[in-house]
């Protein structure tokens, strides 16, 4: 198959056309404006349906609509819109229809900057939304992986009936790099079960998020939860690089465990046994990995383009098993290989105290950098 | 020796940072007519507060005005984070730089809202028909059939943001050309003589995506197209009206703000007169079929009362900086309270 050399938003947009998205509905904003305008040229060409809405808000109900139809369909956007399309995706979830939304993160909070950032991460893994439910979350390293998500992510919100976003941080969707795209899947597929379209011939279909009644609100909810704990059972991934023999573990995911991965290698070069562990799926969190990696290891280091936010959930995976470091840079800025190398010497030489609290250390070391 | 306005104040203390837009960019002229309004009117720049969403127009409160206080809202929300400020002073004059974009797709709904409940602000639409800040995507107000390399041809009808301002009931509305400064200027200082929201739709290029002179936002277009309403004169102080030598009575009019400042309109093409919704509303739709960009002061209704004045509010202190004396009730009023209840 060929190599093309591609932009992460352009590579996202392609790969969702190659896997038979019939809708797209969204808003410019970088840095995902890119994957928007690839999809406004694009699908028309493919005889399929591609609109511009006048807001985010707006698209996530045009999703919404569609979605109900069983098409396949999808939104992108960056951390603002995935704020204003909370509410849609809710609804969305309580209607236990599917849905991929792309979210290519940005600095924050607020109107924060365009720069690369994995801040949304809390806000994604709760699905944004009120209520009670949980979406799937991957997130790509390159932008092959992205590539190779997107492909994956309609499958499994149609298969699990809820949202799954895909989360790229800004570098994803804005570098550049070589990938080989998947062919063009067959569109045409049997219409969902549960899809409205027409009810001739048959008993009428009532998609709803409204139970005005609490026992029966409380039987879908435990619906959506039986439905979560399958995708738990079944759909965690991960990556491991030069983990057998590791004495320290680096955790992080994205561009941070990116970034790492260089740093990993340089360490091992420098005689440290230490390898990377990457969750790929943010939810289902790769909990049990981490316990497995937390009764071996000597310490870990986890990095994130945040204040820490997935280190609450390796914390409650490693159960105080085992010392934890933090690194983070925040707002739009990326770490260095360098940096993280550093942090991996610091934390090789002089492992912290399981009792240290990593988030405090963290921040006192960067009060005086 | 620069020359100074009534305040003693120069125009350099009404500037702000040195623009980051394009050269050429129709906003960058529309800031500096907002300042030279604001020197010319002699207000204090302190007495001035700017507002904003997002997009390059609304990059605006930054390069002008930099002595008076700025905010820069989320995209679309101007118009309610406008709202909320001026209800903490009102003696403040609020200036809101929107974009078309902005105003018209997602903040559509905070726009009319804000015009229904008639809160004074000069709310400017920097009206480009194009995203500008994200590089050049359609917008509510692209032309029907306008091409972007990246997008394709626009296939939908685009916004009038003066009529959805009519039809909300706005009590000012004009339309004006960033290529006509002076006349953008004079809509500004009676925009903010106005005792309501003052809706300005600046057509505003976008000289990096929308300049094509096919465009109706396009500078070629705008300059080929531009057919006037009326001339104007803004008079701050009725007293030194003076019909300089090209208006003669008989061909003007004259219409008076609610604060007593006069606005002189002399016929250009026919009488037209501003405070006539009919009139209004069909010189849009003339200058539509006639493929024309018809600018001036489409409407005005000086006298309807304005969000504060229907909640009786005090103009002569800030609500912010109101003494508890006047915040408390008085003791009979309590005592009429307590008597009611227990
Ligand atoms: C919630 C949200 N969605 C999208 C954006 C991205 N965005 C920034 S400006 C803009 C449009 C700007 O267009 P316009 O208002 O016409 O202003 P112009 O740049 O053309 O002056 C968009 C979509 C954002 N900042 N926030
Ligand atoms: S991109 Fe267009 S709207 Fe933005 S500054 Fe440049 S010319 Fe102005
Ligand atoms: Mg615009």
């Amino acid at each position: 198959m060929t190599r093309e050399l591609l932009k992460g938003n352009v590579a996202m947009a392609e790969a969702a056309i190659r896997a038979g998205v019939d809708a797209y509905f969204g808003y410019p904003i970088t840095p995902q404006s890119e994957l928007l305008e690839w999809m406004s040229k694009r699908m028309p060409e493919e005889g399929r349906a591609f609109l511009q809405a006048e807001s985010e808000v707006a698209a996530i109900n045009m999703v919404y609509g569609a979605a109900c139809t069983g098409a396949r369909v999808m939104t992108s956007t960056s951390g603002p819109g995935i704020s204003l399309m909370a509410e849609g995706i809710s609804y969305i979830a309580g209607t236990e229809v599917p849905a991929v939304i792309v979210d290519v993160m940005r600095g924050g909070p607020g109107l924060g900057n365009i720069a690369p950032s994995q801040g949304d991460y809390r806000q994604v893994i709760h699905g944004a939304g009120h209520g009670d439910f949980f979406p799937l979350v991957l997130a790509p390293a390159s932008v092959q992986e992205a590539v190779d998500l997107i492909s994956e992510a309609f499958d499994l919100a149609e298969k699990y009936r809820t949202v799954v976003f895909v989360v790229a941080d800004g570098s994803i969707g804005q570098m550049m790099e070589p990938v080989t795209l998947p062919p063009m899947r067959e569109r045409k597929r049997a219409r969902p079960e549960w899809a409205v379209g027409g009810a001739k011939g048959r008993a009428p279909r009532r998609l709803t998020s409204l139970y005005l009644k609490p026992e029966v609100e409380e039987r879908v909810n435990l619906r959506i939860l039986r439905r979560w704990r399958e995708a738990e059972a079944h759909e965690v991934r991960y990556r491991g690089y030069h983990l057998d023999d590791a004495a320290y573990v680096v955790i992080g995911f994205g561009t941070a465990g990116r970034v790492a991965l260089s740093a990993v290698r340089a360490a091992r070069s420098e005689g440290i046994r230490v390898g990377l562990f990457r969750p790929v799926s943010l939810r289902p969190f790769p909990t049990q990995a981490i316990r497995q990696l937390a009764s071996q290891a000597k310490a870990f280091l986890v990095v994130e383009m945040n204040g820490g936010q997935m280190l609450e959930d390796v914390q409650a995976a490693a159960q105080g098993q085992v010392p934890i470091r933090f690194y983070g840079r925040m707002g739009g800025m990326v770490p260095f290989p360098d940096e993280v190398l550093a942090e991996i010497k610091a934390l090789a030489a002089a492992p912290p105290s399981p009792a240290d609290d990593p988030r405090g250390r963290w921040l006192a070391q960067m009060a005086q950098a | 020796m620069a020359k100074t306005n009534a305040l003693g104040l120069s125009i350099k203390d009404y500037k702000g940072a040195p623009t980051t837009l394009c050269q050429g960019c129709g906003h960058n002229s529309i800031i500096s007519q907002i300042i030279s309004a604001v020197f010319e009117e002699n207000l204090p720049p302190e007495g001035v507060v700017k507002f904003s969403g997002i997009g390059c127009s609304s990059k605006a409160p930054t390069y002008m005005l930099g002595r008076s206080f700025g905010f820069n809202g989320l995209h679309g929300r101007m118009p309610s984070l406008a709202t909320g400020a001026l209800f903490g002073d009102l003696s403040l004059i609020g200036i809101g730089m929107s974009g078309d974009g902005d105003s018209a797709a997602i903040g559509m709904g905070q726009f009319k809202h804000i015009i229904r409940r008639n809160m004074p602000l000069v709310y400017i639409v920097a009206n480009n028909g194009v995203y500008g800040l994200t590089k050049g995507q359609f917008s509510p107000t692209s032309d029907r059939g306008m091409k972007l390399k990246k997008q394709g041809v626009n296939p939908f009808e685009p916004v009038d943001i003066c009529m959805e301002a009519l039809a909300s009931n706005a009590t000012f509305v004009a339309r004006s050309f960033a290529g006509d400064p002076k006349q953008v200027k004079t809509l500004i200082k009676a925009a903010m003589h106005h005792n309501g929201t003052a809706v300005l739709d600046i057509i505003s290029p976008c000289v990096s995506f929308n300049n094509q002179p096919t465009s109706t936002q396009s500078y070629e277009w705008g300059k080929q197209h531009e057919v006037l309403l009326h001339e104007m004169q803004f008079h701050p102080n009725a007293k030194e009206i003076q019909l300089n030598g090209a208006m003669q009575p008989g061909e003007v009019r004259e219409v008076t703000m609610h604060d007593g400042s006069v606005l002189v309109l002399k016929q250009v093409e026919r009488d037209y007169d501003p405070t006539d919704r009919f009139a209004a509303i069909r010189a849009l739709e003339e200058a539509k079929q006639k493929h024309i960009l018809l600018t001036g002061l489409l409407y005005i209704d000086p006298e309807r009362p304005s969000l504060p004045d229907l909640y009786e509010l005090p103009d002569d202190l800030p609500l912010n900086r109101f003494p508890e004396e006047r915040l408390r009730p008085a003791p009979e009023t309590i005592k009429t309270l307590n008597d009611l209840m227990f």
